[in-house]
């Protein structure tokens, strides 16, 4: 787990579901110099729960496809995004779906467990990430803020 | 006819008969079982024989006088008794035997009959399960056959991955280690970096469309679209090709004695298409010139791409739009080519409701590739429901 303690201000916080280690540490300093407290896991769904609970990020951006530790392909992806809307202390965390699956079908599917977004990996550059993940943060906070927790 | 075949034989039974009467045997069958034949029937001959003799006994009884006469008569008639009832016991004998041989022949034709009918099922049975397996077989046939197209294009698959993306790798990884030991500039190596990863994009985006879009429609985003800049855009490109310098190809495109229309269709996927065949006219012409002209099809635009190429063989002219499949020699004269770029042209057509033809009067005689577009109406832009649309890379859901 990578983790970038920030003192100035926060713009958001942010965890990356990635087992893809060059793409992470893109990601990481593309985040970091835009000012997000970015955490990561790697392949490990289980940690990536725990920590998601713990820290109760922001965003989440979300790979699909991530295989599992004995190296079998897997979309842990969905298993994920399964865990986190059933947990009631997750539920709320708006979760960003990038991956490089784009089938309607994947979309669809996406959108019914109730992922936030969806972005292809494939077409995406960094600076729209990030565009799309502040669009992301923004709308969740306009929808929090209309509905105050009790 | 059955029926009155067995009232007439019973007028000649004899219902008298031992088995008829002792074995509630019907008289039919009886006589079908019975070794003698009804005028030989035993039984009858005795009692006629019998009816007669008391007949004539009764008959002397009253006519002869004397003691000595009615005696003799009398003998007569107790012997014809003694042996009519030896007669009839033997005959019982007779009939019994013949009557369990019958009853053995019977349960034997019963058996018969049941093997038989035994046999019919099965076979009945057996060419059933030989017709499942023959179809069981048709269908492993056809698997196989399946099974053998994906094995070649499988193959054709590892070949155009092999020089489609490894070649671009292999550049690109070639002016990295130039970047490295400090032989180039990573500036000067941008450019070409950049143009393999679009070369790669480009071919694994062909490899999804064609597979993914197996039997479908593909997705369309359409708009209005001037089609013109389009085609000079991309005939100024393809001046560029190393291909069309190398052969001398003049291209051109030619403006018509009528106003273009503005068209309806999705802009990057036309232009897929015009690249894709302005490139096949490229690559398949060693020397000569490229027109693009125009026409008016009724609520179409018409656009043709014309060559003095190398043309089409009759043969190749049936499997042209078919994926992985390339021309006679296409890979003499271009050795790049993934054998995806007409396959995927004539999803396009399908998806943006317009045709693709072409005419070539035969090999070295040149072709000309011919799609139609909708001509934009104020309609269209509303009537977006049976356009399936391309979705966006970015997607916020609600």
């Amino acid at each position: 787990m990578a983790r970038t303690n920030i003192l100035q201000s926060i713009v958001g916080r942010i965890i990356f579901i990635e087992d893809e280690k060059a793409l992470v540490d893109i990601y990481h300093d593309v985040f970091e110099k835009k000012g997000y407290d970015f955490m990561t896991t790697d392949n490990n769904i289980q940690m990536g729960l725990t920590i998601t609970e713990f820290e109760q990020p922001d965003v989440v951006l979300l790979d699909i496809i991530i295989p599992k530790p004995e190296n079998t392909v897997a979309e842990q992806g969905y298993d994920y995004l399964k865990a986190v809307k059933e947990n009631p202390k997750t539920k709320d965390i708006p979760i960003i779906v990038f991956t490089n699956l784009d089938t309607p079908q994947d979309r669809k599917k996406c959108r019914e467990m109730g992922a936030a977004a969806y972005l292809f990996k494939r077409d995406c550059a960094p600076k729209e990430v990030i565009d799309a993940v502040a669009e992301v943060i923004k709308r969740d906070k306009e929808k929090k803020a209309k509905s105050p927790k009790r | 006819m059955n029926k009155l075949k067995e009232k007439i034989e019973d007028r000649y039974l004899n219902l008298n008969c031992w088995l008829v009467k002792n074995l509630g045997y019907s008289p039919y069958k009886r006589c079908n079982h019975c070794r003698f034949k009804f005028r030989n029937c035993l039984f009858l001959q005795y009692q006629v024989i019998s009816s007669i003799l008391v007949v004539i006994f009764l008959a002397t009884f009253f006519i002869v006088e004397g003691k000595i006469t009615m005696l003799v008569v009398s003998m007569i008639f107790i012997l014809v008794i003694v042996y009519g009832y030896f007669f009839n016991r033997s005959t019982e004998k007779i009939v019994e035997a013949n009557f369990s041989q019958a009853k053995a022949r019977d349960a034997l034709a019963e058996l018969t009959k049941n093997l038989k009918q035994q046999v019919v099922e099965q076979t009945k049975d057996i060419t059933k399960k030989n017709r499942d397996l023959e179809k069981n077989n048709k269908e492993l046939e056809t698997k196989n056959q399946l099974n053998q197209e994906l094995l070649a294009m499988k193959s054709d698959f590892l070949r155009v991955v092999n020089h489609q993306l490894n070649t671009p790798i292999s550049i690109m990884r070639g002016y990295f280690s130039m970047i490295k030991e400090g032989d180039y500039k990573p500036e000067k190596a941008l450019p070409f970096v950049e143009a393999g990863l679009d070369r790669i994009n480009q071919v694994v985006a062909d490899f999804l469309d064609a597979y993914e879009l197996e039997g479908e429609r593909m997705r369309m985003k359409p708009e209005r679209v001037d089609i013109t800049t389009v085609v000079d855009k991309m005939v100024e490109e393809k001046k560029n090709l190393q291909y069309t310098k190398e052969r001398k190809l003049i291209i051109s495109a030619e403006k018509p004695d009528f106003e273009i229309p503005t068209v309806w269709c999705d802009i990057k996927r036309i232009t897929d298409v015009i690249s894709n065949l302005l490139d096949n006219a490229v690559f398949y012409t060693y020397k000569g010139e490229i027109v693009v002209f125009y026409e008016l099809v009724g609520d179409y635009l018409k656009i043709n791409v014309k060559d003095t190429g190398n043309g089409i063989t009759e043969e190749d002219k049936k499997k042209l739009f078919q994926k992985f499949t390339r021309g006679t020699g296409a890979s003499g004269m271009h050795p790049d080519g993934s054998g995806l770029g007409l396959y995927i042209v004539k999803k396009i057509m399908e998806g943006s409701g317009g045709e693709i033809s072409f005419a070539s009067d035969g090999a070295g005689k040149g072709t000309t590739f011919s799609f139609t577009i909708p001509i934009y109406t104020n309609q269209q832009a509303g009537n977006m429901g049976d356009i399936v649309t391309r979705e966006n890379k970015i997607e916020i859901f609600n």
